[in-house]
């Protein structure tokens, strides 16, 4: 027995040396030589799952940088953590321009609640390619026909009749239901914040009569206005929308002054080199400009809109600082 | 009756023929190699569909899936190790025919009864998507909460072993669902400060741990080989198959029912309508006690109601642009991408090809039995290798299938903590159904809990207080009393004659 | 490790107490009693109880048969190896394929498998089992599959 195991133990040690030496052959002799961006494959993080709005975002430009790149584009999915996960993941790979993401609104929301560090500075931002106003909607057996009447009723009745939804606790559309109340002096804790795991959710509970109004982008409820379930009753953007001309914006209905946008930007970890940005900001402006992504957007009822990586990282900046201080008097910061 | 021709047409093309066979393959492949999941072929042929006219698109799409769906019965039936989520339910039962020495009966099952269950919900779909629709639209939190806890007590009918058992497996995996940022607070649970963490635990590489990884290491200890009625080759598969499928018609109608129902539900889907479907199998069967055992009855059940199960969540999808489970939310981009806006519309604008989409379903089901057959042909080649062999080569692809979820070794790690753990657990006897059952229901159950009470501001009453969720509320309470209700139901009887006239 | 159910009950009990402690201050909702330390208490009590009923079942059922006895392969120092190297070629794996690549890692972790499950004299054709499998895989997942496996020292080819 001894013997026999002693020989298997030596044959053994022998075998995985020589793998070994192998492995590292094969790092002496193969180097990687230095080649103009891009050389290799790249990858697309998108911090949401597969099927939503920021996947779909992701995926087309994954398919039109590579027909332009000459290079083959992957797009990968990090959802959870909403969206820590995947944007964490976005700014902690190497700033090669060969690990890119899409960095979406919540960046200048996550940090303010506590759940992360990481801010829009962590980011190189190579364009900003989407934007889309939050919206208003009740369902079509609601009562209420307009956004004055709405917020006459919320003004009026006892804290807690109202209930909204649109997004989980302390995200973007929680945070524009909350703008909204303040800027027009409501107390925000008069309408109990349901918690959803997206728009489509939160829409079908409010055609089941689970909640009584909707904050997310009108574009994300089409098929259900469409369908005769959902009333869109304002947007809350600078202007009126192509895809719903009648629907006021909310300072034509009530008057306010709040808008909310989402927006979508290609970026990457910070210190992404100049080289890289010189390939890799034309070929998405190109990507931007191309007939499949506005056929794409427009199919969808998405916003388009480009801005380049100054004003970009400027956008996110000034999002950074609006989006704080509504949460912080709205209560949503830890 | 003119759209139907023109939807033949768009099928019964030789292009999209090819691309419907092709895509057939590549799901046979997906779901049998654990890991790969119907949701990840589906993501992965989306880019393919960029270059595709709409109708061909989605018919690889439904065609994928439905073949991936049956797939991955294989390895759970051969190998013990479920090929995707929707096989869970019953891989303990299928594999414990294979060591009877049925693995032809057991298979044939599986398929057929797939085949018949798929060409039900496309029926289902192709004539009731609307109305099943606005049904299916009416359920608030309260009635998915009550559905979730009716999926629970599912737990009770799957785990043979012991209740106390039964209960600390369905909190361990209960308890795992909840790891991660929590869904009503967004306050981060049990991460320990890792940002991995943050996402949760995702369920295919906890199933994936513990199934796979506790098989493997039950292999690699096993003193005594394992005993030789295990089966090496496979002969015909439909002997006897007809018998079976005749005997258990009322099973078949029943799982296909299940099947679209839960299917049509918003975020309910082929997974949980796999084990309703197997619980209510064993709940209403003349023999319960030999399930577990190997005994066909409940894999007639759930292997028809996981392929009815994919019709129905294209229901939602279509009608109301709301996914029924994660394949139909990739698929309502693809949709747009298309121009076939989902809606009421889309029925009214391209007609053609919405019909188009209804006759891809049954002719993929009809493909799956060819296709299917040679799968098995294929799949019972694995068990002629060696198991010292195929252990490390089913471990490296488990590796590598769980680092594709998120492309990141985290993954891994998932699956061997949670192989080690359920390897542990099995050995005592815990079973390891309820754990994933757990898992699977989890956040649902949480979900609706927590949201249905800040919408009733604590009020408990509330979920009696609409009519579907009074009905489903009361139906639960119902077979939860049910084992005192007998008793105290028997003792009256007794009663009755001494202490009447 | 087979152990007797008071045992596991005693563990169980004890797990129920932890996450009661790790639970203990967690936010609850505005404007409502409990928030998000309520299910997982649920949890963890429900195994408490799942537990006592294992450690009443345990005592009743003992017979006299020890608390505790390993399983069999544990006395098999081959047995006992075989899992302990499965447990450390998966920790291996998620150390070090990032540097070394996949298709290394992947191979040496087969092989190290093989030839410690089959035995040293079956090298060769380990050797080309590992190399086959390790090919497919990388080919399917890598290439066919577009997962970014890493290709770490390996120069990158293919795509």
């Amino acid at each position: 027995m001894s013997v026999k195991s002693n020989q298997k133990r030596r044959s053994l040690t022998k075998i995985l040396v020589a793998s070994a030496m192998m492995v590292g052959l094969a790092v002496v002799s193969f180097s990687p030589a230095q080649a103009a961006y891009p050389d290799r494959p790249i990858t697309i993080i998108v911090p949401w799952g597969a099927g939503g709005g920021t996947d779909a975002v992701g995926r087309i430009f994954g398919n039109l940088l590579e027909q332009d790149l000459k290079v083959p584009v992957n797009v990968v999915n990090r959802d959870g953590g909403s969206g820590v996960v995947g944007h964490s993941a976005i700014i902690t790979a190497e700033p090669d321009g060969y690990t890119i993401g899409i960095a979406t609104v919540e960046v200048a929301m996550m940090h303010w609640v506590g759940l992360t560090k990481l801010t829009y500075a962590d980011f190189t931002v190579f364009a900003q390619v989407n934007q889309d106003p939050g919206g208003l909607m009740v369902g079509t057996d609601s009562p209420y026909k307009s956004a004055k009447d709405l917020l006459a009723a919320i003004k009026e009745k006892p804290e807690k009749t109202f209930k909204a939804s649109g997004t989980g606790q302390g995200g973007i559309w929680h945070l524009g239901m909350a703008g909204w109340l303040l800027s027009e002096g409501v107390d925000v804790a008069k309408v109990p914040w349901v918690p959803s795991k997206g728009s489509a959710p939160a829409l079908k509970d409010m055609v089941a009569g689970g909640v009584d109004f909707v904050t997310s982008s009108l574009a994300e409820g089409r098929a259900l206005i469409e369908a005769g379930k959902v009333l869109p009753l304002a947007n809350m953007g600078d202007e009126r929308l192509p895809l719903y001309p009648d629907v006021p914006t909310l300072k034509e209905a009530t008057g306010s002054n709040w808008t909310v946008n989402v927006w979508r930007t290609i970026a990457g970890p910070k210190g992404v080199p100049q080289e890289v940005m010189d390939v890799l900001v034309p070929a998405i402006k190109r990507a931007y400009e191309s007939d499949e992504y506005k056929k794409f957007m427009d199919g969808r009822g998405f916003g388009m809109i480009y801005r380049g990586p100054k004003e970009a990282y400027e956008t996110m900046e000034k999002t950074d600082k609006s989006f704080g201080e509504v949460m912080k008097a709205a209560g949503l910061t830890n | 009756m003119d759209v139907f021709i023109n939807a033949f047409g768009l099928i019964f093309d030789p292009y999209v023929l090819l691309v419907v066979i092709l895509s057939g393959a590549f799901g046979l492949f997906m779901g049998a190699v654990p890991g790969l999941s119907a949701t990840m072929a589906t993501a992965l042929l989306v880019p393919v569909t960029f270059f595709m006219e709409p109708v061909p698109a989605l018919a690889s799409i439904v065609t994928a899936t439905a073949m991936a769906i049956f797939a991955g019965d294989l390895p759970g039936a051969l190998l013990r190790i479920p090929g995707t989520p929707a096989s869970a339910a019953y891989t303990n039962e299928a594999f414990a025919m294979t060591r009877k020495g049925q693995a032809e009966l057991v298979l044939g099952t599986g398929l057929l009864s797939a085949v018949i269950g798929g060409l039900f919900g496309a029926v289902v779909l192709t004539f009731s998507a609307p109305v099943l629709a606005e049904f299916a639209i009416k359920f608030s939190s309260f009635e998915y909460f009550w559905l979730a806890s009716l999926g629970l007590t599912c737990a009770a009918f799957v785990s043979s072993e012991s209740a106390a058992k039964g209960l600390i497996s369905l909190m361990i995996g209960l308890l795992i669902a909840t790891v991660g940022i929590d869904g009503t607070t967004g306050f981060p649970r049990f991460t320990f400060g890792s940002v991995e963490l943050l996402g949760g635990i995702n369920f295919i590489p906890a199933m994936i741990g513990m199934f796979a990884m506790a098989e493997v290491f039950r292999s690699v200890t096993a003193i005594k080989p394992p005993p030789e009625v295990e089966q090496r080759t496979i002969g015909n598969i439909f002997a006897g198959l007809g018998k079976v499928l005749y005997r258990y018609k009322f099973n078949l109608l029943r799982g296909s029912t299940i099947g679209v129902l839960v299917g049509a539900l918003p975020g309910a889907g082929s997974d949980i309508a796999a084990w309703i479907a197997y619980a209510v199998s064993k709940k209403f069967s003349k023999d319960p006690e030999k399930f577990g055992t190997g005994h066909v009855e409940g894999i007639v059940d759930a292997g028809s109601s996981n392929n009815a199960g994919l019709g129905g969540t294209w229901v939602p999808a279509l009608v109301f642009g709301i996914p029924g489970d994660s394949i139909t939310a990739i698929v309502i981009g693809v949709l747009y991408v298309k121009g076939m806006n989902p809606g009421p519309t889309v029925f009214l604008e391209h007609p053609e090809l919405i019909y188009a989409v209804f006759v891809s379903f049954f002719l993929a089901n009809i493909l799956l039995l060819p296709l299917g057959l040679t799968a098995i042909k294929c799949a019972k080649q694995m068990l002629r290798v060696p198991r010292e062999i195929l252990m490390p080569v089913i471990l490296m692809f488990c590796v590598v299938g769980t680092f594709a979820i998120n492309n990141t070794v985290f993954g891994v790690g998932i699956m061997l903590v949670l192989g080690v753990i359920s390897y542990f657990l099995e050995e005592n006897g815990f079973p390891i159904a309820p754990a994933i059952l757990g898992l699977v229901l989890g956040g649902l159950l949480e979900e609706s809990f927590m949201t249905s009470m800040i919408k009733a501001d604590g009020d408990l009453l509330a979920f009696f207080e609409r009519p579907v969720s009074a009905v489903l509320g009361v139906i639960t309470i119902l077979i939860w009393l049910s084992p005192q209700l007998a008793k105290v139901w028997r003792k009256i009887r007794r009663a009755t004659p001494l202490g009447g006239r | 490790m087979k152990v007797n159910d008071a045992i596991s009950g005693i563990i169980f009990i004890l797990f129920g107490f932890l996450v009661f402690y790790l639970t203990r201050d967690f936010p609850i909702m505005p404007g409502q009693r409990y928030g998000a330390g309520l299910f997982p208490n649920l949890i963890g009590f429900f195994m408490g109880v799942g537990g006592v009923a294992l450690i009443v079942r345990g005592v009743k059922t003992r017979n006299g048969a020890p608390w505790a006895t390993v399983m069999d392969w544990v006395s098999s120092p081959r047995h006992l190896s075989s899992f302990f190297l499965v447990i450390f070629v998966l920790i291996f794996y998620i150390l070090i394929s990032d540097h070394l690549g996949f298709i290394p890692t992947a191979f040496i972790c087969l092989f190290v498998l093989l030839l410690w499950l089959r035995g040293p004299a079956t090298w060769p054709s380990s050797v080309v089992i590992s190399i086959l499998a390790t090919i497919v895989i990388q080919q399917f997942f890598g290439e066919f599959l577009r997962v970014p496996l890493p290709w770490g020292i390996v120069p990158i080819f293919g795509w």
